[in-house]
């Protein structure tokens, strides 16, 4: 009796259900971020009051917290590769520099918005030129304020998300759970940092330069 | 034993860099806004692609998976480009 066997090939390669998963997620949630992006845009061309690039928002200090957010994307693709390597030591370290970079940004972003929130008459003398009467710049600072809280908070919830699903891989990494051989979890997570790091790059571009 | 990509991640990320600095010297440089929205969003495009084909290893995966993430991208590129024409000409609805 003679058997065949079918063997088809998985369209999706090697990347695991866990993996395939990720990707879909951050395809949908690219879009909720290029939809509000583009709400942006729309309020921007509906508004006499939006000041230019450089005017109101510091260019110099996000493009700084930027560079942060790039090194933090290597620091995680290297925590990746130092794992496939077997060097558990600099597995861990990586991933820990990565949450201190997490933790730097949100907190330059926090600076910001305190700034921003508390207001002072400098600010307030550049956010007269384009029409507010207030002195600081609130979410409720017309379609500027609002376009500008509503996307960077979204980022920066994200980047914290990021942070917390970090610390969550550092302390299975302390405890032994990931080998060269089990490096999925880890991976999956990086999509995700690597993600928040995407989409800085448009919101950057977008918000604070154009 | 896997394939140590150290160098490759090393460079992508000194590429990243340099492209934003150069993004950020656009940013700054006094050409006609169409061009400068232009050349901004072409820089974060390419900037996009380095981190979702080397860091997201989109590279080694199978073009299925490379189609379906790929989809949505050219609509939001094209509805960004015509909003950043409209912008340019000061056209109102």
């Amino acid at each position: 009796m003679s058997h065949t066997i079918n063997i088809k090939r998985d369209p999706f390669g090697h990347a695991s259900t866990g993996k395939l998963a990720m990707w879909l997620f951050l395809a949908m949630d690219a879009l909720t971020f290029g939809v509000i992006l583009a709400g942006g845009i729309y309020y921007r061309l509906r508004t006499d009051q939006w000041p230019d690039a450089g005017q109101v928002l510091n260019i110099p200090l996000t493009s700084f917290n930027t560079f942060l957010l790039i090194m933090t994307s290597f620091t995680m693709v290297m925590a990746l590769n130092e794992l496939k390597m077997d060097n558990q030591k600099k597995f861990k370290t990586f991933i820990l520099i990565t949450i201190v970079g997490g933790i730097s940004f949100l907190g330059i972003q926090v600076y910001e918005y305190y700034h921003f929130i508390k207001g002072g008459p400098e600010l307030g003398k550049a956010l007269n030129d384009y029409g507010f009467s207030e002195a600081s710049l609130l979410w409720t600072s017309g379609s500027f304020g609002s376009t500008f809280y509503a996307t960077t908070a979204f980022h920066g919830l994200h980047v914290f998300t990021g942070v917390v699903y970090l610390s969550v891989i550092l302390y299975q990494a302390n405890k032994g759970i990931y080998t060269s051989k089990n490096y999925d979890r880890v991976e999956i997570a990086g999509l995700f940092w690597h993600f928040v790091d995407l989409v800085w790059i448009l919101v950057f571009t977008i918000i604070y330069l154009i | 034993m896997a394939i140590d990509h150290r160098l490759l991640y090393l460079k992508t990320t000194v590429a990243l860099a340099v492209l934003t600095l150069i993004e950020i010297g656009v940013s700054y440089w006094n050409l006609p806004r169409f061009h400068q929205i232009g050349l901004l969003l072409t820089f974060a495009i390419i900037k996009m692609a380095f981190v979702a084909y080397v860091f997201m290893h989109l590279y080694y995966e199978t073009r299925l998976l490379r189609r379906i993430l790929f989809i949505p991208i050219p609509l939001l590129v094209y509805f960004l480009l015509g909003l950043a024409y409209d912008a340019t000409f000061e056209w109102t609805f």
